[in-house]
This record gives C-alpha cells, sequence and structure tokens, in this order.
C-alpha cells in the first residue's frame, strides 16, 4: 500500500509537471490529470487489501434485479 | 475535437479490426461449446444484427453531421440529462477498453507466459496505446492500414494451406438437435460482442472524409465473415468435440497443423498477429474513452486524461478474478448491458430528436468535422 501511494504521489507530481510547461494547460486539465489518476489508485488500493470496488458484480446485480 | 481526416479505406480497416480484434481468438470455443457444428448459422445472424443496428447508428449520425456520439447525446438531451448519459458511455468504453486489456493478458498467461503477473502485461499495454491515444487517431489509422497486408498474410496463408491438409466433412455430422430459440437464447452474448461495441466508432464518424456509410458497413460485414470462418476451420480441422473444450482452437489449430514436412509450429507467428491486432482494438477504444472524457469536460490536452487512465483500466482489468468469471459475465449479462448503449440509448436520442424537432441537414460531399 505504501508503494502504491508513493508511486501516486511521483506519478502526479512529474504529471503537473509536464502539464505546467504546456502555456496553454488550465485548471481542468490538472483536476481532471489528478480525479483520474486518484479513481485509478482507489480501484488500485481496493485489490492491494483484497476488498475491490467490483463494478462488474455491481452491474451484475443491477441487471438481476431488472431484467 | 481534433482535426483530423480518416479516408474510407481507412475506416474500414478501423472498422474491421475492431469488430474482429478479440472476438476471433476467444469466441470460437465458446461458441462452438453452445452450438456445436451450427454456430457458423449463430455468426451469420449476428453480423445481420451487427448490420441492422449499424444502419441504426448512421441513421442517428446522419441526422447529425459533423457531430460525434458524445455531441450528439449533449445536444439532444441537454446539458444534465445529457452529461448523464455520456457519463454512462465513458463507463462504457473504460469497460471495453480494460476488458480488451483483460483478454490481451489471459491469453498471454495461458498460451506463452504463465509466470509473469497478469498487471504486467496490463501495464505495458496500456501504456503503448495510450502513447498512441496521445498521437491521434490519424497515427492509429496509418498504422491500422500498414498493418492490415501483414496480419492477413502471415494468417490467410498458413491457416488455408493447414486446414486443407486436415479439414474432414465428417466433423459436422455430430449429433445435436438445433433448436432456433435455445440456442439463440444461449448465444445472444455473440449480439454484444462484438456487434454493439462498434457503437464505439461514432466517436470517429466525423473524421471520416468519404464513404463513412459504406467503410462502416462493409467493415461489420467482413468482421462477421471473419467469424463464421473462424468457427469452420477449427470444427472443420480438430471436431466439434475437441474445439468445444478449448480456451483458444485457433491458436492450437496453428499450434499443431504442419505447414510443410520442415515447417511446423507456427503458433508464434499467431501470436504476434494477435498482439497486434488486440493493440489496435485497443488503441481505438481508448481513443473513444480519452476523446469522450475530453469533450465532456472541455479538456483540449489527450495526454492529460490518457496516461492517468492507464491507473485506472490497469485495475479495472483485474476486477475479473478468472477468465471463468469473466466467461459467466459475459453468459449472464453481456447482452443486456450492451443493449443499453447500442440499442436504448440510440433509439431514445432519435425519439427526443424527433420529439424536439431537432433535424440538421446534412452537410454535402459526407460527414466532416465542424
Amino acid at each position: 500500500m505504501t508503494g502504491l501511494i508513493a508511486l501516486f504521489v511521483v506519478f502526479v507530481a512529474i504529471g503537473a509537471f509536464f502539464l505546467s510547461k504546456d502555456k496553454n494547460g488550465t485548471g481542468r486539465d490538472y483536476f481532471l490529470f489528478i480525479a483520474i489518476t486518484l479513481l485509478g489508485a482507489l480501484l488500485w488500493g481496493s485489490l492491494i487489501q483484497r476488498r475491490p470496488i467490483d463494478i462488474n458484480q455491481l452491474i451484475g446485480d443491477i441487471l438481476d434485479r431488472l431484467v | 475535437m481534433e482535426n483530423a481526416r480518416i479516408s474510407g479505406w481507412q475506416m474500414f480497416v478501423i472498422t474491421f479490426f475492431f469488430t474482429a480484434g478479440t472476438t476471433w481468438i476467444i469466441l470460437p470455443g465458446k461458441l462452438i461449446s453452445d452450438a456445436k457444428q451450427y454456430s457458423w448459422l449463430v455468426c451469420l445472424w449476428a453480423m445481420v444484427y451487427g448490420l441492422a443496428i449499424a444502419l441504426l447508428w448512421l441513421f442517428l449520425a446522419k441526422r447529425f453531421p459533423g457531430k460525434n456520439l458524445i455531441e450528439i447525446v449533449t445536444l439532444v438531451l441537454g446539458r444534465w440529462a445529457g452529461g448523464l448519459v455520456a457519463l454512462f458511455y465513458i463507463l462504457y468504453f473504460t469497460q471495453i477498453a480494460s476488458w480488451v486489456t483483460r483478454n490481451l493478458s489471459d491469453f498471454m498467461n495461458i498460451s506463452l507466459m504463465p509466470r509473469t503477473p497478469q498487471s504486467v502485461f496490463h501495464v505495458m499495454v496500456l501504456i503503448i496505446c495510450a502513447y498512441a491515444v496521445v498521437k491521434g487517431i490519424e497515427s492509429i489509422a496509418m498504422v491500422t492500414e500498414l498493418l492490415t497486408p501483414y496480419l492477413h498474410f502471415v494468417f490467410w496463408i498458413p491457416v488455408t494451406w493447414g486446414v486443407a491438409r486436415e479439414w474432414d466433412w465428417q466433423n459436422f455430422n455430430v449429433p445435436f438437435e438445433f433448436h432456433f430459440l435455445n440456442t439463440f437464447d444461449q448465444t445472444k452474448y455473440l449480439l454484444g460482442f462484438p456487434f454493439m461495441e462498434t457503437v464505439s466508432l461514432m466517436m470517429l464518424f466525423p473524421y471520416v472524409h468519404n464513404r463513412l456509410k459504406t467503410s462502416y458497413l462493409l467493415g461489420v460485414f467482413a468482421a462477421g465473415t471473419i467469424m463464421i470462418l473462424s468457427v469452420l476451420m477449427p470444427i472443420g480441422s480438430l471436431g466439434v468435440e475437441r474445439s468445444a473444450h478449448l480456451v483458444y482452437p485457433i491458436f492450437v489449430l496453428f499450434r499443431e497443423m504442419q505447414f510443410t514436412g520442415f515447417l511446423e509450429h507456427l503458433e508464434a507467428i499467431l501470436a504476434i498477429n494477435i498482439l497486434f491486432v488486440v493493440c489496435l482494438k485497443l488503441s481505438i477504444v481508448f481513443y473513444c474513452a480519452v476523446l469522450a472524457i475530453c469533450q465532456l469536460f472541455g479538456v483540449k490536452k489527450r495526454s492529460a486524461v490518457a496516461y492517468p487512465l492507464i491507473w485506472f483500466l490497469s485495475a479495472y482489468s483485474l476486477l475479473f478474478e478468472n477468465i471463468v468469471m469473466n466467461v459467466e459475465w459475459v453468459d449472464n449479462y453481456l447482452f443486456h448491458y450492451y443493449a443499453l448503449y447500442g440499442i436504448v440509448f440510440p433509439v431514445l436520442l432519435l425519439l427526443v430528436a424527433w420529439m424536439r424537432r431537432m433535424n440538421h441537414a446534412p452537410l454535402s460531399g459526407g460527414n466532416r468535422p465542424a
């Protein structure tokens, strides 16, 4: 888990560095970059903790109720 | 939106590789298990269905020339409802991308490199595809165009030679009672995967500067034909019973056939072929996902979305614990889930557009970016 957090921090730092080099970059670019990375990191964290946020299972459960 | 142009031929090869993509290697075993020697018939009606819904999407696109799927959704349904549906489509594209990634790592793990962790394949392939996405759709289209002769050459020559030597018509005489409704129900996943996935290509329609309809429909038709051949070849060469129990019958066919007296075990060539084809499909659907996110949130830099998406896709592709869970999900839920994106949303868009009297006159000379 510590490795994942470290990787997340390094990835965001490198990404922010490259985004800041682009003069046309906007706040939305930063926001989306961090938000998507955070979503991915959360999913990875849940897998590492062996309590996955199983979206496939969730879709399956919803379809079971509907169909 | 990217200022790109795709020719009709490029759209044809993109549609073909996107539709055939992972299907021709993954589905034959399962299809033969469900429909035995009649599995080619299942592919035939699935192809007809694929062409019919492709016409529906083309009809929708024709009413909004120069607009891609996300633009149409937000235009017709408005900012909030349209934004919600667009988010659903983004989820759909990312799901397809992660499942394709998983299909590739399953194949590599089962057939070639069983001791390498699957996440290694995921990250490596996704980094390459993210780079392709950042470079743009023209680059992906050109690579697809460039690889097309090689991919066909190294597949069709050995397979035609090998299958011709091993073919036995007796393999089609297996006792099996064919009931249309039962078989249709058991194999309805084929209608979704791959044919309803091609709705993703609506994201590319505005880039095609000529013969969109012809290239798109021909691409679906060619992929359907490949599917029919992909189930006929293992049945004719390996037999129904054996093919039905194999995960990748085409791969086994390549491993066992003798090309000549001294040239055999051509599965390495096929493995490279599969790697190329799956990477092409992944790049295309990855591009659709990134473009959809960029358009919905008004972001111009694709790299700000493509590289972080590697995190999400590589994790999502690990959610199925094994290939059996994947197959069960496909069996139970795939058709209904894909119908939402392939039929329900497009029909809803057409109905709302009709009710709101939205009818954008087509531009002359095909679909050009606005």
